[in-house]
């Protein structure tokens, strides 16, 4: 038997409630929720909703009265006299209206405002309440969810962030292993730049504190900015300002510092842009790693240089000569053997000088070296045959020259030091080479001073003034004639012996004609009153434009 | 007698309609996409009307080659009818159904099978009387054409109030793919009573 209908419709309606208390409890969101039980009041009552307070949160939804906010704020005003079970409001036009609270056990959520044209009957009413019940619920539900969603989402990235660090803590450590491991092999700067070529897959390059490279690994990019110079001043610049590794046509560089001090400098070839944080951090490291390691190499450079001062210092001044030669013996010196001292000079920086002078004759032992009025004084050992000595002198002359900063060098090789006794007589004899330098070449060279011949002599010389009144008694009407008139009367004569007498030798070392030369001569015979015909002239003449010649350089 | 028509627990004949109620995209294709499925290899027809077609088609199985049933009509894929002013239409739905069912018995089908989704797109909101009349058409349609019909109304556009009245009007309603029965549902015209 069939019910009544109006027992169909009420159990319907509550099957249909039911039906929707199952889909609102199905892990809905808020908005879900609320959209959900506002757009089912029509189907339960005849009645709308006009408005949704969350707490907390304000007006979700409006319509009708509560769309109108001067009605809205009168509405809102009884919704916060009403108690926690909701009431009757006055709302104009409207011949009911009813506050329903949305709420859980726990906490209030908010309220439903609901306006009919007439009453709901009590069956419509508790389909309302349940609805609203059901809705508080589920809404309680959501937000509940909503927090763990926004915690476990948290957790994630906070566990995903603390992975990523860890990883990028291992690459990292893995980085700092392999270069540390290049370092203590005793690879040094070559090693640094083949980890960091091998961890990055970039050309690496490290360059000294002058630019120049001192140990490269991978392949060299082609292309525009391979072959360029590093602009270093500025990229440098950069670099130092950063304090990291920053960009510049095609390269990335860091500088190996300590302090202000640049003791090298780390490029990576990156024409394409590919290097990126990974690779930055890499070459960061390195950076770091090749300033312990250039810091470590200063250190011994400075003892050496330190100690190789000191014992140069001592040979030459003639003090503490056994100390010296004590501590020569403990870097590898027998002082014992035959050396000579060598005087080395130059326009420039003293310390780029000394660099090169350093690394010039340097072998297996800490170079003996030391600076001195703007130059360098070496002392080198001397093999037993010294049939090539010149060429060695000059060979080294030309590695000092191809030192970092160094544009012009002159040197003076002393005689052979055969005992500690000797090195003072050495380094004078080194120095008055280098005096005659400008005497017997004028560009300049190596100069022996076992090779200056009667220069020997005329450097040798203690009564100076019998040497002013021998060059006045031959050349002193020259010199006088040359003061007086502004001529070259006494460089030509010299010239001309140095010449052998020959006139056009002459006036081809000296760019003049020969009938020039003929007529200085005429005159010089003239004024002097010499005849260079006689030998013994000749031979004093000549004397005197060589000791006149080391007068001046002596004085310099 | 009932087959298996994709819908585990849920019995249906040819010749019944059923709707489904959902929340969401995800939640319709958990019901409609086994139940074309289940046509493709049962080697119906199913006619398919949906917002997103080309979605749903990307969906299925690969292995059911469902573009070439497409091609071969055992698919019949398309959005749902709208009138000239791209409004949703039930009516326009209605004659689009009975096209059609009209299309597989010239075509000789024993057994077909179709989805529809109701939209109600746009903002119009739902008109409570015309949905009672079309849940009624769908019916007598499915019967008189022995088909299987499946409506399908997406809760978070048309409201709560669309579940609430077809669980009134019918003695099952899939929910999120679970049935809700009502032995106490009102017959069209109790409910059209109710509505007045």
């Amino acid at each position: 038997m069939t019910a009544p209908p109006a027992l169909r419709e009420a159990l319907s309606s509550l099957q249909g409630l039911l039906a929707l208390t199952l889909l609102l409890g199905d892990g809905r969101s808020e908005d879900e929720v609320v959209q959900l039980a506002v757009t089912a009041v029509p189907a339960l009552a005849p009645c709308r909703v006009e408005g949704v307070l969350h707490a907390g949160l304000g007006w979700r939804t409006t319509a009708g009265a509560c769309a109108r906010p001067g009605s809205r704020a009168r509405i809102q005003a009884q919704l916060n006299r009403t108690g926690p079970g909701g009431g009757p409001l006055v709302v104009p036009e409207r011949a009911w209206a009813w506050a329903f609270v949305l709420r859980s056990r726990e906490e209030h959520l908010g309220h439903l405002v609901v306006t009919a044209d007439r009453t709901p009957s009590g069956a419509e009413l508790h389909l309302l309440q349940v609805l609203v019940a059901q809705a508080g619920s589920a809404l309680a539900s959501a937000r509940s969810r909503a927090r763990d969603q926004a915690e476990a989402a948290q957790l994630r990235a906070t566990n995903a962030m603390l992975t990523e660090a860890v990883t990028a803590l291992r690459r990292r450590t893995a980085v700092h292993d392999r270069l540390l491991d290049e370092v203590v092999s005793g690879a040094g700067r070559s090693g640094i730049a083949r980890a960091l070529h091998e961890l990055t897959g970039l050309a690496a390059t490290v360059e000294d504190a002058y630019g120049n490279v001192v140990a490269r690994s991978g392949p060299q990019p082609s292309g525009d900015s391979a072959g360029r110079p590093l602009p270093r001043d500025r990229a440098l610049r950069r670099a130092l300002a950063a304090g990291g590794p920053v960009r510049h046509r095609g390269r990335v560089l860091v500088a190996a510092r300590r302090d202000a001090q640049v003791l090298g400098v780390l490029v990576l070839a990156d024409p394409d842009g590919r290097a990126g944080e990974d690779e930055l951090a890499a070459l960061k490291l390195a950076a770091a790693v090749l300033t312990l390691e250039l810091a470590r190499l200063q250190g011994i450079a400075d003892t050496e240089l330190r100690l190789g001062r000191d014992v140069v210092a001592d040979l030459i001044a003639g003090a503490d000569a056994a100390g010296a030669v004590e501590r020569a013996r403990a870097v590898g010196h027998d002082l014992g053997r035959p050396h000579r001292v060598l005087v080395l000079d130059g326009p420039g920086d003293p310390a780029a000088l000394l660099g090169a002078v350093r690394q010039a004759v340097r072998d297996h032992r800490s170079p003996l070296v030391m600076p001195r009025d703007g130059g360098v004084v070496a002392v080198v050992a001397v093999g037993p045959g010294t049939a090539d000595e010149s060429g060695r002198w000059e060979r080294l002359r030309a590695a000092t020259l191809a030192g970092p900063g160094v544009r012009r060098c002159r040197l003076g090789v002393g005689g052979i030091a055969a005992g500690p006794a000797d090195y003072p007589r050495s380094h004078h004899e080194a120095a008055c080479a280098l005096r005659m330098h400008d005497v017997v070449g004028g560009e300049d060279r190596a100069v022996c001073y076992d090779e200056l011949g009667i220069y020997q002599l005329l450097c040798e010389v203690a009564d100076t003034d019998g040497v002013a009144r021998f060059i006045r008694r031959w050349l002193g009407a020259l010199i006088d004639y040359d003061e007086a008139r502004g001529t070259d009367l006494v460089t030509t004569v010299g010239r001309f012996l140095e010449c052998g007498g020959s006139y056009d030798a002459t006036a081809a070392a000296m760019a003049l004609g020969r009938s020039t030369v003929r007529y200085r001569l005429r005159r010089i015979r003239q004024i002097s009153g010499h005849d260079m015909a006689h030998p013994d002239t000749r031979f004093n003449l000549h004397v005197a434009t060589r000791a006149i010649a080391a007068q001046r350089a002596t004085a310099r | 007698m009932s087959r298996d028509f994709g819908l585990p627990g849920v019995p249906l004949r040819p010749g019944e309609h059923l709707c489904t109620c959902y929340v969401g995209a995800a939640e319709r294709d958990a019901v409609l996409v086994p139940f074309v499925e289940a046509a493709l290899r049962d080697g119906d027809r199913c006619v398919v009307a949906v917002v997103e077609p080309a979605a749903l088609l990307a969906r299925l199985d690969p292995e059911l080659d469902a573009a070439g049933c497409v091609a071969g009509r055992q698919l019949v894929l398309g959005p749902p009818a709208a009138a000239r002013d791209g409004r949703f239409r039930l009516d326009r739905m209605a004659e689009l159904l009975q096209e059609e069912a009209d299309a597989a018995a010239r075509d000789g089908e024993e057994v077909v099978r179709m989805a529809a989704e109701v939209p109600w797109a746009g903002g119009h909101g739902v008109d409570r009387r015309e949905l009672a009349e079309f849940e009624s058409w769908a019916h007598r349609f499915a019967a008189l054409y022995g088909l299987v019909l499946l409506s399908f109304y997406d809760l978070g556009l048309l409201g709560g109030g669309v579940l609430v009245d077809l669980v009134r009007t019918h003695p099952t309603v899939l929910l999120g793919g679970v049935p809700v029965h009502n032995p106490h549902h009102l017959a069209p015209a109790e409910f059209a009573d109710v509505l007045s």
